[in-house]
């Protein structure tokens, strides 16, 4: 190790430029062809006690995790897509529903982030109804029942590929702002039992429309729905039928969301265990120094 | 809503259920391979091996029928290697009746299983080519983590040192073309390996070269990913790195091909930086040049370019500073095509496999199979004996 050296900052994460030996034909081809392998079916012939309505609670409270301990957008959606392989083949208690959710976050982020999740932090946010042995257990559990097949490919893989291949900036619209709107919406699809059955690629494509179509793109560019959703097809081959129903399905989902946020002004009723309210802990995570966290003791 | 009181009951997890009971852990036998999936099991059939107490203690990776995930399918045989996370020995499989490799991890009490074994074993499932190491299986107990791994003889790194002064330009130019092909399948991939070194390019007794050691790799989908900054070797590591860019990809591990390129025909490490980064960005500009604007534009914006830390030089012909060169056709073209200061300037993997160093090789070899050896072609052979420079 002594020829190693580390001037990392933690305050700035570095991110990978866009190389064109990672975007050109062959690497999405590649993409389209294996995405087959991690995607998963229905579990409610699976699960006895689980149900799609809890898929959704412990979705929400992953989602938030994630968002509050800032984690990557890709960190979220590959939970969930572990999650929902796992509940495929493995049938499990509703009381090991939220282990299963902290573990497949804990395995995400310790797969596509330079600083993964800490154990620690996860077991504060379930109030410490798990421990760390827990996880341990169930890391391994959840690592074989997917036979360690977790680098799998969700629907930010084909994002940048899709986008590449639009003449966004040409039309007037900002790249990052349909990049952005796109991540969001592909959050919260994964967050929808509905869009769990769904190839990431279809979730990426109806997610860009959906996204384009919200900045102005018919207007801008003068062309029609029926355009925009044809270019889709040409880039990754999905019939136009499936890509204009899962927009559909995504704009209605939207609008719902937004009917619920209306609903969040009455008090949040408390469907998992929320974080203990630790001043300590709470300045410390809002704060965003680069100090290490595990510094902290809870 | 008394579906919301049960459901808030279901997530209020308490202590109470931690831990898996026996029965589901028993079910954690799957099969690694994707060609053999597991046949689901039923519940009798669970139960049935949840009788059975020696088998309690283990995860494994493979059927519960199938003789593989089994510690017992495995004799440890000498210690070949430590790391910083796992040491590794030679094995024997009862069950293939042949030499294996097994590296075996610590499960640590503070993170679980580290994510470079995570990453190593999930990214090599995606990965099935001659040119990569395999994977066989995955054994765990409760405190250790085993991978096993397919027996290769010995490292490029140990091949060069028991073949002091360079090796055979026709061996070069195999295994050259072997790490470009391993490289490209994984890039086009989307995994960057990340540390690309002699050491973890393993070479088999007829020559074949396999990529190995991916604990520092990861799939990557452009162009959200981060990447932690330090992650090559010092020696085989990138002007780009070095001087801080963040802003890495394919072009990484290309620099390192380089290296090894210019290593295996000279037999010595080409840039031995000694003592920290400057020390290691003079050796290169040395040879190459100090970059500026003009050749490289936005190197003097990166965060570890400063003036006074680096020595002016002026490029030189690859060729005048190692004459060895010389002695291949195109190999001081396509040392020079890698061994690129700008990393958009640098040569891709797939560029590199169809370069005119390469002319000489059966044409054959750029439409195998992913899993099928260049040593399968006819006239594809290792040449014997120690190299003695050119007649």
């Amino acid at each position: 190790m002594n020829d190693l050296l580390c001037c990392e900052t933690t305050a700035i994460e570095n991110r990978a430029y866009i190389d064109p030996n990672l975007l050109n034909q062959r690497v999405l081809n590649n993409l389209l062809k294996t995405e087959e392998r991690y995607m998963s079916a229905s579990f409610v012939n699976v699960q006895k006690e689980v149900t799609p309505h809890m898929r959704k609670i412990v979705a929400e409270w992953m989602m938030e995790v994630c968002d509050e301990q800032n984690r990557q957008d890709e960190v979220f959606p590959l939970a969930m897509n572990f999650l929902d392989r796992f509940l495929m083949v493995c049938c499990i208690s509703k009381r090991q529903l939220q282990l299963l959710g902290t573990v497949c976050m804990l395995l995400a982020s310790k797969l596509r982030e330079p600083k993964p999740l800490l154990a620690e932090t996860l077991v504060f946010y379930t109030d410490h109804s798990i421990t760390k042995s827990d996880l341990w257990s169930w890391e391994v559990l959840v690592l074989s029942k997917l036979k360690w097949d977790i680098a799998a490919v969700t629907p930010q893989d084909f994002l940048s590929h899709i986008l590449r291949r639009l003449p966004i900036l040409s039309i007037g619209i900002p790249y990052e702002l349909v990049n952005s709107h796109s991540k969001t919406l592909i959050a919260l699809c994964a967050r929808e039992y509905n869009f769990s059955g769904y190839p990431a690629s279809l979730i990426a494509a109806a997610t860009v429309i959906s996204a384009l179509c919200g900045l102005g793109w018919i207007n801008k560019s003068g062309e029609s729905v029926e355009d925009l959703l044809n270019r889709l097809h040409n880039i990754t081959s999905i019939e136009q039928d499936y890509l204009k129903t899962c927009t559909k399905q995504i704009e209605s989902m939207v609008s719902q969301t937004t009917d619920d946020n209306i609903d969040e002004t009455l008090p949040r009723p408390n469907e998992f265990t929320p974080p203990p309210t630790n001043e300590k802990f709470i300045d410390h995570e809002s704060a965003g120094t680069p100090t290490d966290v595990r510094d902290v003791h809870f | 809503m008394s579906g919301h009181d049960r459901v808030k009951r279901q997530l209020s997890v308490s202590s109470d259920s931690k831990l898996l009971d026996d029965d589901i852990r028993e079910e954690t036998r799957v099969i690694l391979r994707p060609k053999k999936p597991p046949r689901p099991k039923s519940e009798v059939l669970l139960n049935q091996q949840g009788s059975d107490h020696r088998r309690t203690k283990r995860f494994s990776a493979f059927g519960g029928d199938s003789p593989f995930g089994k510690s017992e399918a495995y004799i440890k045989l000498e210690q070949l290697g430590e790391g910083s996370y796992a040491t590794v020995y030679k094995g024997y499989s009862n069950l293939e009746h042949k030499v294996v490799a097994l590296k075996e991890i610590r499960l640590q009490e503070e993170e679980g299983a580290p994510f470079t074994a995570i990453r190593e074993a999930s990214l090599l499932k995606e990965l099935k080519h001659a040119n990569i190491v395999t994977l066989h299986d995955i054994v765990h107990t409760r405190e250790t983590l085993t991978f096993v791994f397919e027996y290769v003889h010995t490292d490029l790194s140990q091949y060069l040192e028991r073949n002091s002064g360079g090796l055979d330009p026709r061996n070069v130019r195999l295994f050259l073309f072997q790490l470009l092909r391993g490289l490209s399948y994984c890039h086009k991939r989307r995994v960057l390996h990340r540390d690309v070194k002699p050491q973890n390019l393993l070479i088999s007794e007829i020559g074949e070269l396999k990529l190995a050691d991916f604990g520092l790799a990861r799939a990557k989908s452009v162009p959200s990913h981060t990447y932690s900054h330090e992650v090559v070797t010092l020696w085989y590591r990138p002007p780009d790195v070095l001087l801080g860019s963040t802003e890495y990809s394919t072009s990484l591990d290309m620099w390192g091909v380089g290296c090894i390129f210019v290593e295996m025909i000279t037999g010595m490490a080409i840039f031995p930086g000694v003592r920290d980064t400057y020390d290691q960005l003079d050796k290169i500009f040395k040879v190459l040049g100090t970059p500026t604007e003009e050749v490289w534009e936005g190197v003097t914006r990166l965060p570890g370019y400063k003036p006074h830390k680096l020595g002016l030089y002026q490029p030189k012909k690859l060729g005048l500073y190692w004459p060895r060169l010389h002695d291949v056709v195109q190999g001081e073209n396509m040392a020079t095509s890698l061994l690129q200061l700008n990393p958009q300037d640098r040569i891709g993997a797939d560029d590199a496999m169809i370069h005119p160093y390469f002319n000489g090789l059966p044409k054959k070899l750029l439409e195998l199979p992913d899993d099928v050896s260049i040593f399968s072609v006819e006239g594809v052979i290792l040449t014997p004996g120690h190299y003695s420079g050119i007649k």
